[in-house]
């Protein structure tokens, strides 16, 4: 560890840490433009520069370009340093517009910054500036060229870090220009960090563009909630609405970065003053009431159902989009009153699927994104990372530049920003290929593991009888095999029941062959682990208890944070049981079809508005702090009443587990827990850890679940010429805050249906084609897309909002060929 | 739309080389030979056959001086505005030419015959200043020097246009 | 009611005439400046003379084309101590930045001129017009045809 003196201050580094780090290690920031941490160091705009006094470098050099050693003497301040900085920094603002008063960037940016702590001020070259054509970039950034100081932070984040080839540096010299071939959208979901890590306003936010100055936000620390993965973010508030949002650093989950679903999907949270979508007031039976009143409407309507039908008749759902309060607070409300719930799930199968995930996984085997970018052999098995989590993507790729293989099991045509073996597998096959591969990893000295390794074997048996792995699953094994710190990668969207559970004990059979393994899963939903952990195993799904509705059992539903219009998919058969029911309350912040049918509704607050825990799907406790207090938006021309008030009209509703609290008439025994005291009941991690600390993994401290070799509920037959139709996620257009958020409109493609070649030589059918799939509730028109890289008998179709897949009236779908017409 | 036999001899070069990137540059010449320059549609169809992004191939192309992305005349006159010609008077010279024939900097003579651009250094430092036209050097450069160059080649030009 | 406790006013009664002698001197001031010539000024009909740094009432500026200078920056509304000014931007179809409002409470506002410094552009300025009176407190929110215009309404 090399001990070094910067500005009369010792340091010990660890080995390889550049001077600029060290120095920032002890509070001195040395100005930079080109250097990122993420993006290492190329010294290419000379700012860093500090004077080497004593040590192996002498004089002027760049602090970003040289590795701390002992014996360095290092000053920042020296007078030659300083000079150099300001001289550099002249000639960086030769061609720089001085446009900071209509710069987006004005207030956060860095060459302002600089430019002020360098000292210059008068600018001395008379000559003309240089100027550049801007490019239109797509409805998310917005392109300013003029404002370049050709720091290649961009390029180096767009074609090295993403892995996205269509933003680079063109031309030489002072003509250097950053852009597209030609005016048109950025390919990668991750543009939007493109506003984060420009020095200067070439990338500025669109969405927000005009909107706001930087001194005039609310800010705070928050988290997206839109995907399983829990990234760190900073929420934006301006005038009772969320403007932007930014990522927030943080080593172990997210690193720098962010996805632009999560950067760009927070306008639902708005009620937007063009659109007035968010819905800000309760009503009772579609009319407006007080808030009071509607609590109270709802408590004495599910009082009397439980009083003439017995407890069991009111039934509490949630989604995978509840915090852990809502989720603990439904678990609580459900124990106390009798009610029935909580009803977590939606689908049966991906329940079992979520549950298994949560309880395989441990603190032995999790990795975090942080490790996965460090693992030297990555299989994703059943799961599409850039669709169901985008920037677990961006982590693959880390790991693939650091020359990682990367292998893909799935009926999907992954694309992953990086190389990758794809195997186009049924999700029946998937555990076989897995299985097989691991076994031919493992290889002969597996004999040696025991009772373990015979278990896998015999499960694996029946499966691998008929089973021919193609070669090149041998070389995959080769390079496994080779591997130390391989991750599996495993999805819950499409993979059998019993995947996730094996997918964890290939994990801990590869750890017995001497590698640290590690396992990440992907889940459905933000609260999905939470959902996980609180879920009770007598508690039907909502399949069933539209049954129980039917039958009349459940004669009172509570729906918090939930929308089974979205998620159920059978819509017909919803809206008839709904209508069945003596009433229904739905707390929520969208403007769903479930909140407009709602006997009372209740508007719950958004994760800006009260914050929220979740755990993310490695089972880490993080929480979103408030940003604002939300309420009704100042519409353009209005400025908000100058009075000294906490209350703002539309702005006094309470986060949906306040308000179940108060409707199950338990505010005496709740106590008003602020997110970051929150303790869930009967979580064993939890308890051991008394309060979750923020960042960290209670929830797997004391987990270690044992494996019950054989379970499998999945029905493998699959009747010759018929299709099994796969609803998968993509990373715009099919969840609900892309359906909500306008922000995000602008980005959703046309949803497509893939085939694999060989079934559209089969059916007819060719790329573009439009075609209709004869479903059990209708007809569904859609494009088809033909791949190479799709399994052979799978339709795979988006839950897009734009397309009426609740037509398929089951979880699970299959459909012969001749019910697939070209139109 | 390029030609077939050229689109099948450039596959064929590809096909040789280890990976097909590092074609790039003949490949563009081998164009540029045929229509003169590179126009939108050629580096698509180019980045196509290279497996490449017409951005990366782009960056490319606009790297390298010998690559014209907009139409040029008959003869190129590259003139070195690199150190040691500059020394001997290259800015004169370039002053010269360009009010010779009428044109500035990166623009093309009315009779489409002559384009002027400044490059940078061609290696011919011993015969500073000097410059290139269409692939061949002129070294040890005056205004008499240029007029007598320029006269041959306006003459191998009409020569060659009467054919 | 002791003796003692009784003040007798009149005790100075011998020293009667001594009155005199101010008044005299009063009138002697009167009488000097009654034939100066007089230091009022006859408000309204007559005004005084505003010092060069006056600080009166906001005037957006506008450049040759006469289009508002302001681009909407923000800082005159950042700076400003009272919050008197509010400000929302907007795009043109150039891409340029114009105020889409630009609000000043005069009623708010200390005339401190910071807004005026502040201002990159030279967009905003305070004239040295400093009688301004209306039937509403509302009708002191100044928005941008009155703040273009400053003064017409009341300096005609």
């Amino acid at each position: 560890m090399p001990r070094l003196i910067i500005d009369e201050r010792e340091i010990e580094v660890p080995e390889g840490t550049k001077v600029i780090d060290a120095a920032e290690m002890l509070g001195i920031v040395i100005p930079r433009f080109c250097y990122h941490e993420a993006l290492g160091s190329v010294g290419a705009c000379r700012m860093c520069a500090v004077k080497f006094i004593q040590g192996p470098f002498k004089g002027v050099q760049m602090s970003c370009m040289i590795e701390a050693q002992d014996g360095m003497v290092v000053s920042t301040t020296d007078q030659e340093a300083v000079e150099f900085r300001k001289r550099v920094i002249e000639l960086l603002m030769k061609n720089h517009p001085l446009d900071c008063p209509v710069c987006d960037e004005g207030g956060q940016c860095l060459l302002q910054d600089e430019t002020i702590s360098g000292g210059h001020a008068m600018r001395r070259f008379p000559g003309p500036k240089r100027t550049y054509r801007d490019q239109y970039l797509g409805p998310f950034i917005k392109h300013e060229m003029n404002r370049c100081i050709h720091c290649y932070r961009c390029s180096r984040f767009y074609q090295e870090f993403a892995g996205y080839r269509d933003l680079g540096p063109m031309q030489i010299g002072d003509r250097l220009y950053f852009g597209r071939f030609s005016d048109g959208c950025l390919e990668s979901p991750f543009s939007g960090n493109l506003v984060d890590i420009c020095p200067t306003g070439v990338y500025t936010d669109k969405t927000a563009r005009f909107k706001l100055r930087r001194w005039d936000l609310q800010r705070a620390p928050g988290l997206c909630n839109q995907c399983s993965l829990g990234c760190n973010t900073v929420a934006n508030a301006h005038y009772r609405g969320v403007m932007r949002m930014e990522a927030r650093f943080n080593r172990d989950v997210n690193g720098y970065f962010l996805c632009d679903a999560g950067r760009f999907g927070f306008s639902y949270a708005n009620g937007d003053p063009g659109l007035w979508r968010r819905p800000l007031f309760p009503k009772i039976a579609g009319e407006v009431a007080g808030a009071a009143d509607a609590l109270s409407a709802a408590r004495k309507a599910l009082d009397d159902i439980a009083a003439k039908n017995g407890p069991g008749a009111v039934a509490v759902v949630g989604s995978q989009r509840n915090s852990l309060e809502t989720q603990s607070m439904m678990n609580l409300v459900c124990e106390t009153r009798g009610w029935l719930g909580p009803v977590f799930f939606f689908d049966p199968a991906m329940r079992l699927k979520t549950l298994s995930a949560v309880h395989e996984l441990d603190g032995e085997i999790a990795v975090s994104m942080k490790q996965i970018e460090n693992a030297d052999f990555i299989l994703v098995v059943g799961a599409d990372p850039l669709n169901e989590a985008p920037m677990s993507a961006m982590a693959i790729r880390q790991a693939a530049r650091k020359k990682a293989p990367v292998v893909t099991i799935d009926p999907r045509p992954v694309s992953l920003p990086c190389d990758s073996q794809h195997f186009a597998v049924l999700p029946k096959d998937i555990e076989s290929y897995l299985g097989a591969l691991i076994l031919k990893a493992m290889g002969k000295d597996a004999a040696s593991l025991g009772s373990e390794s015979e278990n896998f074997r015999a499960y694996l048996g029946s499966q691998l009888e008929n089973f021919n792995p193609p070669e090149s699953l041998d070389q995959c094994a080769r390079l496994l095999a080779a591997s130390s710190k391989p991750v599996i990668i495993c999805g819950t969207d499409v993979t059998m029941e019993t995947t996730p559970a094996f997918a964890a004990d290939c994990v801990r059979l590869l750890n017995l062959c001497e590698k640290q393994a590690g396992l990440f899963n992907l889940l459905p939903g933000a609260g999905s682990f939470g959902a996980g952990l609180l879920s009770r195993t007598e508690v039907p799904t909502f399949a069933d208890l539209v049954e129980y509705i039917e039958n009349g059992r459940v004669r009172g539903l509570v729906f918090a944070e939930s929308d089974p219009f979205h998620c159920y998919p059978d819509r017909a058969r919803l809206e008839s049981a709904l209508s069945k029911l003596d009433f229904f309350l739905a707390l929520d912040y969208f403007p769903s079809e479930t909140a407009r049918r709602a006997s009372v509704f209740y508007p719950a607050s958004t994760i800006f508005e009260t914050g929220a825990t979740f755990l993310n799907q490695e089972g880490r406790a993080q929480f979103a702090s408030p940003v604002h207090c939300g309420g009704e938006p100042i519409r353009p021309g209005e400025h908000p009443p100058r009075v000294y008030s906490g209350l703002v009209p539309g702005g006094d509703h309470l986060p949906a587990w306040k308000a179940l609290a108060s409707i199950a008439g338990m505010e005496e025994t709740c106590p008003d827990i602020a997110p970051e005291k929150f303790v869930p009941p009967s979580i064993p991690g939890f308890e051991a850890l008394g309060y979750p600390v923020d960042g960290q993994r209670p929830a797997l401290a004391k987990s270690g679940f044992k494996t019950q070799w054989g379970l499998n509920t999945f029905d493998k037959s699959q009747a010759p010429l018929t299709f099994e139709l796969l609803m998968v996620e993509w990373i715009f257009g099919t969840s609900e805050f892309s359906a909500w958020s306008d922000s995000l409109a602008p980005a959703v493609l046309p949803p497509l249906m893939s085939i694999s070649a060989k079934d559209a030589v089969r059916l007819g059918l060719a790329d573009k084609d439009k075609v209709s799939v004869e479903l059990a509730g209708g007809e569904l028109e859609i494009v088809v897309s033909v791949s190479d890289r799709t399994a052979e008998s799978v339709l795979i179709v988006p839950r897009h909002n734009g397309l009426e897949w609740q037509k398929s009236h089951d979880f699970r779908v299959f459909v012969s060929s001749e019910k697939i017409r070209k139109i | 739309m390029l030609p077939d036999q050229l689109r099948s001899k450039l596959r064929e070069m590809i096909a040789g080389a280890e990976s097909p990137r590092e074609k790039a540059i003949d490949v563009m010449y081998a164009i540029q030979e045929l229509q003169g320059w590179m126009n939108d549609e050629a580096m698509v169809e180019a980045a196509q056959l290279l497996a490449m992004s017409p951005l990366e191939l782009e960056e490319l192309a606009t790297f390298y001086d010998y690559i014209y992305r907009s139409p040029v005349g008959k003869f190129v006159i590259k003139v070195c505005d690199s150190t040691v010609c500059w020394l001997e008077g290259q800015l004169r010279l370039t002053d010269y030419i360009s009010s010779r024939l009428g044109i500035g900097l990166g623009q093309t003579s009315a009779d489409g015959l002559f384009t002027l651009l400044p490059v940078c250094c061609i290696g011919y430092c011993d015969r500073a200043p000097a410059m290139v036209i269409n692939k061949r050097v002129y070294g040890n450069l005056t205004p008499e020097k240029i007029d007598r160059i320029l006269a041959q080649l306006a003459q191998k030009a009409d020569f060659s246009g009467s054919e | 009611m002791e003796k003692s406790d009784i003040i007798n006013v009149s005790k100075n009664r011998g020293e009667k005439g001594n009155y005199v002698k101010p008044i005299l001197k009063g009138l002697q001031f009167t009488m000097g400046n009654f034939f100066k010539k007089p230091v009022t000024i006859q408000y309204p009909d007559q005004k005084t003379v505003r010092s060069q740094r006056w600080r009166g009432l906001h005037k957006l500026n506008v450049d040759e084309k006469g289009e508002l200078k302001c681009v909407a920056c923000g800082l005159c509304a950042a700076v400003c101590p009272s919050q008197a000014i509010t400000i929302l931007a907007r795009e043109d179809e150039g891409g340029t930045r114009h105020p889409e409002k630009f609000e000043v409470n005069e009623l708010r506002c200390i005339f401190c001129g910071f807004c005026q410094d502040a201002c990159p552009k030279s967009a905003i300025s305070l004239t040295k017009i400093y009688e301004y009176v209306n039937y509403n407190r509302e009708d002191f929110v100044f928005d941008i045809s009155i703040l273009k215009t400053t003064g017409e309404k009341w300096n005609s």
